[in-house]
């Protein structure tokens, strides 16, 4: 072989091994692990240790207990709530319509849901939601002002108040099986809360804009 | 015409559904966080093609933001293509002139999900970050965390104490949990799990989330975001010992697909095809679960996600013992299997449930969607293919669909790949219109051919006319051509010799014409048919159009068949209907349910339809349409329920009590039968002690000669008297155990029996020579059966629990009794309807002892005010 060829293939085995070396590169982002707990990393996160896989229950080949299925058992007449497009969660008390036709709805759960914060005075079997005034702007464009809002509603009773004034209503607030619940579209639309009914699917769909974490 | 009315009214009802207008995103990947993909939108599988766009490679779901929630104020589209994450508005226009370099490899490998509470874009990339990016297209300055050479599944995004969390898998064998990503306060920790992290994160509610890991076998692992983190002077890092809630280490192969999260429950399958049911707050498999139906084999595979409505859940098999694809359908509460479908190819997408349309989609390899019906999970055959006809012809199959369909607000939008060669060298987002009514396809018209107010001639025949109809879409804002023409539709027309309504089934030898033809939007056909009329009082004629619900996917098929009673011009010959009798079993018992047979007779040469009404004590509690062939006798059945008190009862059928037939005799129309109404306890046993004698042979002496020598014995016989006695104490309890006396309306109470035998047997036996008389042996039982009877009459046999000394047995209601549902095992709740005073409960131990001993005892709860009484409310929902 003559050395020129010689010298070309040795040029050519080269590029193969760069070509090799540059791909296998870009395979990896050079990721060596996460950083020691503790480390504050160049865009501000401090790491924390691992979680622990060894401290949690073992739960291998155990079968759900009765106890736990009727904790869990949704009724049958049980209403789904979409939030914002997510299904929200129910244990041992769930939203169902009641015999005025209206979706009722656990009081900590639509509380939570509207960002509102809610007291309840045992000597007068009364809620109260409580959202201070708010002002933002939502998703970087969408400019949201809200005032200082107290809704109250008494168990039984066909009325509430909506910053002290009296409003009728046609359903009332009402306790089952130790639980409070409270008309979910009186709630969610004094809220600034859209909510739609979709009949063929049993399913209340709630449209809110959230006020944005403040951290 | 009754039943016209009712139709019509039932269509008048339903018509404000299907314009309704419900707002259902694509937000992440699986449709929502919970991943059922189920579109509650009023959508039917009725798709046109409508753009398509080179986005790259992508293996990403498309999501589809409401216009709600875009600073545009119309839908948006986002999609990882490429290196590039894309933003198109519903006509495909690229929204970014400049799309965001998310990934600097030219594939994805994750899903973007929007988070609504701040509006932005959450990216796992191929470099192995986890980015944001605003609305705009801008990537948020300093969001970005480095957590693996690659993140492999789709971030689940949640909010918890004022924070944003962020929980993305990676190909490191960790899921990475950061807090803040965007906000002052940024804190990460990893979950070291194990093998690959391809499932996306599943929530546990706002609390916390589930991952399963793919390896030789599957693990599964509960998390809450507090065993995590905790928030000291308002900002969040990580707990020094953050820890995992429960870890289920039984899924005996790895977990490729996400959970599809059910309430409290996540569905899901292993690689090999198990399908399972998990308890998401303690990682329990549910009961009847798991189900290995589809796991026969190793080379059965499975890596895409389930999903679930109200009754099913769908688990996709990509490939079902090494062949093509497969769905299986198993009842979502039971884990049994309802259904199969067989698929033509390999699966390449989760299934996706339209709801209101009762139908599901599922992706298959080479670019083509099946369709399927729901309930009879046949092949929608009308819309089986998507493929785009206007795509060049080098993109025209795609080499699969890559990720998951998307549907909402009336767009279908598939991403799928292209091939040149093996080498896969490219992607394409296509766009589908879906149909937001169904097809509908009636009678229109239909003329018998006899002239109105006239009567047809025995044995003439005559020409009918029919026309069937395809309907145009009702909706202004929805172009008529969207609706596909249907390449095949059958027609019929029948004749009927019966007397008023026609009956039309797959085999009626009574088609008289039937064509196949094609019809458009809008489109009509017209089929004549020839009938003879028959030598009767009347006949009718029929038409109809696509009876099969499996066909075309008609969502309403009451108007598909027509028919038109013609007179024959005959004389008319005697009537008569009788009610024969009444059967039903006798006596029954206060307040249950029983079936009572009514027999009932046409004596006439003709068939005739009449009502058969049902009534209990006069009072009416049934009727039904009934069709009694000429000369002939049949029966049929009516439930009914006893009342709550006792006494006689009568069950009486009338035939023909609106005397619409007429008839010659009238006075055999009614028959009736009285039966004894008892409560259960009348014939309740009580004899709780008995004696009885035994006799024993014993030896009293030996008898000699006088020799001395042994010539004999002396025996005797004794009889001895025994007695046996069953007692039985009976105590109603709380839920801590403690007696109770009286209880609330609404509440419930668990029993507590305790049944005692006694009995003196063989203590008595007599004493003789020898070891005589010998004991006879054998043990007597104590109590066999206990029973409890409710005031309502419900009969409940306790089983025996607890301890058993001799014969002192426990007994309590059974745990399978749920005497409500959501009730306890083992808890008899009374109604919240019960008024104030004694709530009686009767309990009968029977078959004890030699004699058969029973007892029975009444103990009585006071009923003081109900449930809604208590001041001890709480605001725990």
């Amino acid at each position: 072989m003559h050395s020129k060829n010689k010298i070309l293939l040795l040029l050519l085995a080269l590029a193969i091994i760069s070509a090799g070396l540059a791909n296998s590169a870009r395979a990896g982002s050079g990721w060596q692990g996460p950083p020691p707990p503790g480390t504050v990393d160049k865009n501000g996160f401090v790491w924390g240790p691992p979680v622990d896989m060894d401290a949690a229950e073992d739960v291998s080949n155990k079968y759900e207990t009765d106890e736990d299925a009727k904790k869990y058992a949704r009724p049958a007449d049980a209403i789904e709530v979409i939030l914002n497009s997510v299904q929200l969660d129910f244990v041992e008390a769930w939203p169902y319509i009641n015999k005025d036709g209206r979706v009722m709805i656990p009081v900590r759960k639509i509380a939570e849901a509207l960002q509102a914060t809610v007291n309840w005075d045992q000597a007068t079997k009364t809620v109260s939601f409580y959202r201070p005034a708010q002002k933002f702007q939502w998703g970087g464009f969408k400019d949201i002002e809200r005032s200082e809002l107290t809704v109250t509603l008494k168990i039984g009773e066909k009325s509430a108040t909506v910053n002290g004034q009296v409003i009728d209503l046609d359903t009332q607030a009402e306790l089952k099986n130790g639980r409070t619940l409270v008309p979910l579209r009186f709630v969610a639309e004094n809220f600034n809360a859209t909510v739609e009914w979709m009949g063929p699917v049993k399913t209340v769909n709630i449209d809110f804009f959230p006020a944005p974490y403040d951290n | 015409m009754r039943r016209l009315i009712l139709l019509c009214l039932s269509l008048f009802l339903l018509i404000p559904f299907y314009i309704s207008t419900a707002r259902a995103e694509i937000i992440c990947f699986g449709g929502d966080e919970n991943r059922q993909h189920i579109v509650n939108q009023p959508v039917y599988p009725i798709v046109k093609y409508k753009w398509e766009r080179n986005t790259g490679v992508s293996n990403s779901q498309p999501l589809i933001v409401d216009k709600s929630r875009t600073p545009d104020g119309q839908i948006r589209i986002y999609v990882q293509g490429g290196r590039y994450l894309w933003a198109f508005d519903p006509a495909g226009n690229s929204l970014w002139p400049n799309p965001p370099v998310i990934n600097d490899k030219n594939t994805t490998s994750s899903y973007t999900t929007y988070h609504q509470t701040d509006g932005r874009l959450y990216s796992g990339t191929t470099g192995g970050s986890i980015v944001v990016h605003d609305q705009d297209g801008r990537q948020v300055p300093e969001a970005i965390v480095n957590i693996g050479n690659r993140v492999v599944s789709a971030p689940l995004v949640k909010d918890w104490q004022g924070q944003v969390i962020v929980i993305a898998g990676s190909d490191d064998g960790s899921v990475y949990v950061v807090a803040n990503l965007t906000g002052k306060n940024k804190a990460v920790t990893r979950v070291p799990i194990g093998g690959v992290l391809t499932s996306s994160p599943a929530p546990i509610g706002n609390d916390g989330f589930i991952i399963g890991s793919d390896g030789s076998t599957g693990k599964v692992a509960g998390i809450y975001f507090a065993d995590l983190f905790e928030i000291k002077n308002g900002a969040v890092r990580v707990k020094p010992n953050p820890r995992t809630r429960w870890v289920n280490s039984s899924i005996p192969a790895g977990i490729p697909a996400s959970f599809a999260v059910d309430g409290d429950y996540v569905l899901f399958s292993h690689k090999k095809g198990g399908l399972y049911k998990l308890n998401k707050y303690n990682g329990e498999i549910a009961k009847g679960w798991p189900n290995t139906i589809a796991a026969y084999s190793s080379s059965t595979f499975t890596n895409y996600s389930p999903a679930v409505d109200d009754r099913y859940v769908y688990f996709p098999i990509k490939s079902l013992r090494g062949g093509n694809g497969a769905v299986m359908i198993l009842n979502k509460n039971t884990g049994a299997k309802t259904a199969q479908i067989n698929l033509n190819d390999k699966v390449t997408t989760a299934p996706l449930v339209l709801k209101q349309s009762g139908s599901l989609l599922v992706g298959q390899a080479k670019g083509w969607i099946g369709v399927y019906q729901i309930g009879t999970w046949k092949t929608i055959d009308a819309v089986k293919i998507v493929d785009p006809p206007d795509a060049p012809q080098d993109r025209r199959i795609p080499n699969g669909i890559t990720a998951e369909l998307s549907l909402s607000d009336n767009l279908l939008l598939i991403g799928g790949n292209y091939k040149d060669g093996s080498t896969t060298v490219g992607g394409v987002l296509t766009a589908f219109t879906v149909s937001s009514e169904p097809v509908d396809l009636f009678v229109q018209s239909l003329d018998p051919g006899v002239p109105p107010g006239q009567k047809a001639k025995p044995g003439a025949t005559y020409t009918a006319t029919a026309t069937y109809k395809y309907r145009e879409k009702q909706r202004p804002d929805d172009p008529a051509s969207l609706l596909a023409p249907l390449p095949v539709v059958n027609v019929k027309a029948f004749r009927d010799n019966y007397a008023a309504v026609l009956k039309v089934d797959p085999d009626n030898p009574g088609e008289a014409a039937k064509t196949t033809v094609a019809l458009s939007p809008g489109g009509a056909v017209t089929l004549k048919f020839r009938w003879t009329a028959p030598n009767a009082t009347q006949t009718s004629v029929g038409a109809r159009i696509n009876m099969d619900p499996s066909q075309h996917g008609e969502s309403n098929l009451a108007n598909n068949i027509k028919s038109v009673v013609v007179p024959v011009d005959v004389p008319e010959e005697p009537l008569d209907l009788a009610a024969v009798r009444v059967d039903n079993i006798n006596p029954v018992y206060t307040g249950n349910r029983y079936v009572a047979d009514v027999f009932y007779r046409n004596t006439a040469a003709v068939s005739v339809e009449s009502v058969l009404r049902f009534y209990v004590n006069d009072r009416k509690v049934g009727e039904k349409t009934i069709f009694v062939g000429a000369n002939s006798q049949d029966s049929t059945q009516f439930n009914w329920e006893a009342p709550a008190s006792t006494g006689a009862v009568k069950l009486k059928a009338t035939i023909n009590p609106d005397r619409i037939v007429k008839e010659t005799n009238y006075n055999n129309n009614t028959a009736t039968l009285r039966v004894n109404v008892q409560t259960p306890g009348t014939a309740l046993c009580n004899e709780p002690g008995k004696s009885w004698t035994e006799s024993y042979h014993l030896l009293v002496s030996h008898i000699y000669n006088n020799k001395g020598q042994h010539t004999g014995d002396e025996s005797a016989t004794k009889n001895v008297t025994y007695n046996e006695s069953l007692d039985m104490t009976v105590t109603p309890k709380d839920d801590k155990g403690n007696a109770i006396t009286g209880i609330k309306a609404g509440y419930g109470f668990y029993l507590n029996v305790v049944t005692t035998y006694t009995t003196d047997y063989e203590t008595k036996v007599p004493k003789g020579l020898h070891g005589t008389a010998q004991a006879k042996g054998g043990i007597f039982p104590g109590a066999q059966e206990v029973y409890a009877i409710f005031p309502d009459g419900t009969k409940v046999f306790l089983e025996p629990a607890g301890s058993t000394q001799g014969h002192i047995n426990t007994w309590q209601l059974p745990e399978q009794y749920r005497s409500a549902i959501g009730a306890n095992s083992r808890k008899h709740y009374i109604s919240e309807n019960t008024p104030d005073g004694d709530y009686v409960i009767t309990v009968v131990a029977t078959d004890a002892g030699r004699n058969g001993l029973c007892i029975t005892k009444k103990v009585i709860l006071k009923v003081n005010g109900s449930m809604y009484d208590d001041t001890d409310t709480h605001l725990t929902g």
